[in-house]
Parts: C-alpha cells; sequence; structure tokens
C-alpha cells in the first residue's frame, strides 16, 4: 500500500505525549496550528501588528471599519511667525499651525519633500486678525521649495481664521495649495 | 511702475526693475501674471471695502456718527468706493485726492483713507 494521510484529532496533551512529534498539528480546542508539538510564532505580514496596525478587529470588508474617521495622521507644531519665512521646514509635522503676533507674515516657500514621498501638509491660520501670504514662484526659497499659486499669482492672502493644504506636485517640482483668498 | 521679471529658475519678481540675473516676463505668462495681480487687488479692495463698512456701523453703534451721516458718506464716497471695491486702488488714488470734504469725510477722514490708498499703491503697483 501506499502512504496514507490520516487526519486525527489530538489534545494538547496527547500531542505532548506522542513520542515522535514529526507533523503538522491543529489544537482542536483552541484552532492553533503547530509544527512538531511548537506553536507557530507567525511572522511578516501576519502579525497583527502589521495587518491590523489599528487594533479594529472587526471586518475588513466593512466600509467604515477600512476607512474609520478621516484623520490626517502626524504630529502638529505651532509656528510663530516673527518674520517672513523663506523654505519653511516643518519636516515631521502634518499640522502646522501659523501665528503671527504684530504684522502680517509671508511663506515664500516650504522644504520639499524626497523623491517619491507624496507629502501633505495642512496650514491653519490660528490669527484672528493677522493674515498671512503665500508668494508664488518665489527667487527667495530654493526652486523645488517654491509653491505655485492658483492663476500662477505672485501672492495669495490666507486670511485669519482659514485653512489650507499643501500638496507636494512632483511633476513640476512645486508646492500647489488648496484654494485661499 | 512694477513689472513682471523671471530668472533661469523660474522665480517671478515683481519690481520695478529687473533684479539681478531677471528678465522681463513675456508672452502668455505674462499675461497671466498681470491677470491674477487684478485679481489680487480686486480682493484686498474687496476686503478694505468690507472693513469700512464694519468700522462705518460700529461708529453708529457707538455714537460717534449718525445714520445719517453714513448714508451721506456713503452716498458721497460711492464711486471711490466702487473703484477700491473693483480693485482699481491707482485710480482711487486720484478720485480720493481730488475730492473735497464733506461731512464726516473730513481732513482727518479724507487723510486716513489716502494714506491707506497711497501705501498701497506703493506696495502693489
Amino acid at each position: 500500500m501506499g502512504d496514507v494521510l490520516k487526519l486525527v484529532e489530538l489534545t494538547q496533551t496527547e500531542i505532548d505525549n506522542l513520542s515522535d512529534q514529526g507533523g503538522l498539528y491543529m489544537n482542536s480546542t483552541t484552532g492553533n496550528l503547530s509544527v512538531d508539538g511548537g506553536d507557530i510564532a507567525g511572522g511578516g505580514d501576519m502579525l497583527e501588528s502589521t495587518y491590523d496596525p489599528n487594533s479594529v478587529q472587526d471586518d475588513a470588508f466593512d466600509y467604515a471599519n477600512f476607512l474609520g474617521t478621516f484623520q490626517v495622521k502626524g504630529p502638529s507644531t505651532t509656528i510663530n511667525m516673527t518674520s517672513d519665512i523663506d523654505n519653511l521646514d516643518v519636516d515631521g509635522y502634518n499640522l502646522v499651525y501659523l501665528t503671527a503676533g504684530s504684522s502680517d507674515r509671508r511663506i515664500t516657500g516650504i522644504k520639499a519633500p524626497p523623491t517619491g514621498v507624496n507629502r501633505v501638509i495642512c496650514f491653519f491660520n490660528n490669527d484672528s486678525s493677522r493674515r498671512k501670504k503665500f508668494i508664488g514662484n518665489s527667487g527667495s526659497s530654493l526652486a523645488d521649495n517654491r509653491i505655485v499659486l492658483r492663476g500662477n499669482s505672485t501672492s495669495r492672502n490666507f486670511d485669519d481664521y482659514q485653512l489650507t493644504f499643501a500638496v507636494y506636485n512632483h511633476s513640476i517640482n512645486k508646492w500647489f495649495l488648496t484654494r485661499i483668498a | 511702475m512694477r513689472n513682471f521679471y523671471t530668472d533661469i529658475t523660474g522665480a517671478i519678481a515683481f519690481e520695478s526693475a529687473a533684479p539681478s540675473g531677471y528678465s522681463l516676463v513675456t508672452g502668455s505668462l505674462l499675461d497671466n501674471l498681470w491677470i491674477a495681480k487684478y485679481e489680487e487687488r480686486r480682493e484686498d479692495g474687496q476686503r478694505y471695502y468690507t472693513e469700512t463698512q464694519a468700522s462705518l456701523y460700529l461708529s453708529i453703534l457707538n455714537g460717534t456718527y449718525t445714520s445719517t451721516e453714513v448714508f451721506d458718506f456713503e452716498s458721497y464716497t460711492s464711486q471711490l468706493a466702487d473703484q477700491i471695491f473693483k480693485g482699481d486702488w491707482y485710480t482711487a488714488q486720484t478720485t480720493c485726492s481730488d475730492l473735497p470734504t464733506s461731512g464726516i469725510f473730513d481732513t482727518a477722514k479724507k487723510a486716513e483713507i489716502q494714506a491707506e490708498i497711497d501705501d498701497y499703491v506703493t506696495n502693489n503697483y
């Protein structure tokens, strides 16, 4: 006769008592798999921390579980603009709160992300009376850090209590802003 | 008066003379830049107009002026207001200068408005 593959149901104690534990087992109580009597630790993509990093632990095909609450991830920072800013460096921050105590201020450029990084930054003007201005294609900032404004404008007001998203365009290596004034 | 200049990196400068390394923008880009500039001036004018409206209304509420005085002011300065609202600051500069004082558009108010228009023209034309 040829080899026979026979499936039998064993308890963990029965597995432990086998003299030769070579084989693949499934614990009938826990459903856990084990090889040669030892648990499979799992790894790579099968780690829960990888496939469910937010510990949703629910139906992955349910839209709400899949998308969750929309969030701009990452830490925030507040920048008090005591002067105009060229090549604004907010690496590591996706939420940027801008303040300026005594005067309207200008931003002429934002540090560009590395190639392949589709960077999005959310800017808030947290002042109740001080406007900011984003300056288009300004020579005061490095070429790749410059901002292209709607209509190729050289200046757009970022009014008090306004919000804008800055998105880097790797096609022309410039920042774009969602519409402001 | 300012015009648009560009350098080899594509930077745009709005200056009264070409900065070092810059040359005058030409063609459709120049057209688009001027369109955008007029749009900026109009938006700034609308904001200034709105701020003035709010200020006048508050002056009625706090008793500085009567509503009749403010209505007369708005009527008397309507041409000036229209020009500012449309972003024609340069034209408004002359209009304000030529407009005689009347009512609450007195010497102080005229000087205040003139100074703000002059400042805008200096920085944006």
